[in-house]
């Protein structure tokens, strides 16, 4: 079973998985999201659990919560499902006396547009990226302008390799958001 | 590809491969791709941060996910599990009754000749058969003449289980008396607490038991007292399950402790449940032989020796030789002249006695 799932449902996305399992209850369709997921979340759960023995106990619970509730409600961005309940999962078992605030809400990726805001032109993105601030705007150029490694923007830029991580990630948000105002203005206008 | 879709558009998942590439075998340009895909969501991302500080996780993750996997789709296991396992096991039944069947001792040859005389559809294969195994009989039943009584006495010998319908032919042909010939079962031989006993569990019998025992001592609050409970409530009665071999070691050990009296209670459930027990019957007949009650140990020998299985018989004819040896010299003496005939285990002591008398 575990190895039928890498090559036979491949074609289907997670979403169209997930109505399978919902209209079928066949949990093979569930499977092969575990062949799609297990490692990454059990990556997550090493970054967050305290405890590495119990990660395996994480990832279990998280597929079976998946199967539970799959039922009931609609899941629409499972990759982002399944992160916020790893998190939670493993902060709750963290600090099980301070229950963490976080709630499970459906959040939305950031590189998650509209489909008609795809076409958006070079002029534009350039134009955003000089109002960041000077630390992630050099990180995002040299990451995806001129498509250099992040040890190689180590050797150029001097700094350690976590905060070009934190940069490029910080950069990528507050880049959408610019975007996102200078495509309302205009509209507007 | 436009600079907006090269920064936001979507990305697949991390394989695990790529992951351990990435920080195992450093490339940079696989590393470039591997870095863009976890930048692209929160999974990715801190999915690799979480494998980088814990390298030697990566090693183990084969195996962790194949146990979480495991025990989240357990259901499909243990009902796959659970049907391969009772087809085993009755596949297993069934082959073990069929070869017990298969393998009991002579009957089937024996009851061929009487079946195909009885409907007489004698084709000329049928009735070459039922030459061959009358010669068999024959053979066999010669043997015994020779010197019945010796094969009769051997433990391991495999019995002729002989029809009434058997015994009228071969008087025809052998003129034999048929109550020489005596129907022994074949029995294997266990030894608990250094005593020797018939070993029932290869047999089809059930080997449990019920002991019934009345709980006296807990009076349960809506009665008064232990009498009004016990006139009230059944309960009190209880019937508790015991393993037979569990039940009649008990009996032994304390019949080794020569607490013949306790012993004589154990041997009597087991009998008013199995009443043919050989076991129990040997040796409750030897309990009352040692109190010194010679009648009831009489009766319970004679029982050991007519049964059909010959485990305790010389143990039996002995032990009746001295139970009778006071209050009836001259059967004992009848009895112990068998036994020298017989030329067993005890009929050197036999001899001995004899003289002595």
């Amino acid at each position: 079973m575990f190895l039928f799932s890498k090559s036979k449902y491949k074609k289907f996305s997670d979403n169209q998985l997930l109505d399978k399992y919902r209209s079928s209850n066949k949990q093979k369709y569930i499977a092969e999201l575990f062949y799609r997921y297990a490692h990454l979340i059990y990556g997550v759960c090493l970054k967050f659990e305290n405890k590495k023995s119990s990660c395996k106990d994480v990832v279990i619970i998280v597929f079976e919560k998946l199967i539970s509730e799959t039922k009931s409600k609609e899941i629409k961005f499972l990759k982002s499902w399944l992160y916020s309940v790893t998190r939670n999962e493993c902060l709750q078992n963290n600090n099980k006396q301070a229950k963490s605030n976080i709630e499970d809400k459906n959040i939305v990726y950031y590189n998650s547009f509209e489909d008609n805001d795809k076409n958006i032109s070079d002029d534009i993105v350039n134009s955003a990226v000089k109002k960041l601030k000077k630390e992630q705007r050099v990180c995002i150029e040299l990451f995806y302008l001129n498509k250099k490694s992040y040890n190689q923007i180590v050797l150029e830029t001097g700094y350690d390799l976590k905060s070009i991580k934190s940069y490029i990630q910080n950069g990528k948000r507050n880049l959408k958001t610019i975007i996102e105002k200078q495509i309302n203005t205009n509209t507007i206008n | 590809m436009s600079l907006f879709k090269e920064i936001f558009s979507e990305q697949d998942n991390l394989s695990q491969q790529e992951i351990k590439n990435y920080l195992f075998n450093n490339s940079e340009s696989e590393s470039y791709d591997i870095e863009k895909k976890s930048l692209a969501n929160d999974l990715n991302s801190d999915a690799l941060e979480g494998f980088a500080n814990n390298k030697s996780s990566l090693l183990k993750l084969d195996s962790l996910k194949k146990t979480a996997f495991k025990s989240i789709f357990k259901n499909n296991y243990i009902a796959l599990t659970s049907f391969s396992l009772s087809i085993i096991i009755i596949l297993t039944i069934y082959f073990y009754s069929y070869k017990q069947n298969n393998t009991s001792p002579s009957t089937v040859d024996l009851h061929k000749i009487t079946t195909n005389n009885k409907t007489k559809t004698s084709s000329a294969a049928n009735i070459g058969s039922i030459k061959d195994n009358l010669e068999k009989v024959n053979n066999s039943i010669s043997k015994i003449n020779k010197d019945p009584k010796k094969i009769i006495r051997q433990n391991n010998y495999v019995p002729l289980i002989l029809d009434k319908r058997e015994s009228k032919l071969e008087i025809n042909n052998n003129n034999i008396e048929p109550k020489q010939i005596k129907n022994y079962i074949n029995f294997g031989t266990k030894y608990i607490a250094d005593l020797k006993i018939v070993d029932y569990s290869k047999t089809k019998r059930q080997n449990n038991l019920n002991k019934t025992s009345v709980d006296i001592w807990n009076v349960e609050p809506r009665f008064s007292n232990n009498q009004e409970q016990f006139a009230n409530n059944n309960s009190t009665i209880k019937s508790i399950e015991y393993s037979y071999f569990e039940f009649l070691e008990e009996g032994l050990n304390l019949f080794n402790k020569k607490d013949y009296f306790s012993a004589i209670e154990n041997f009597e459930i087991i009998l008013q449940q199995y009443d043919n027990d050989l076991n129990a019957t040997f040796y409750s007949g030897l309990s009352y032989y040692y109190i010194g009650d010679y009648k009831k140990a009489i009766k319970y020998f004679n029982k050991v020796i007519s049964s059909n299985i010959n485990v305790f018989y010389e143990e039996g004819l002995w032990y009746k030789a001295l139970s009778y040896n006071k209050s009836n010299p001259k059967e004992s003496v009848k009895i112990l002249n068998q036994i020298v005939k017989e030329n067993g285990f005890y009929s050197k002591k036999a001899t001995q006695k004899l003289k002595n008398k």
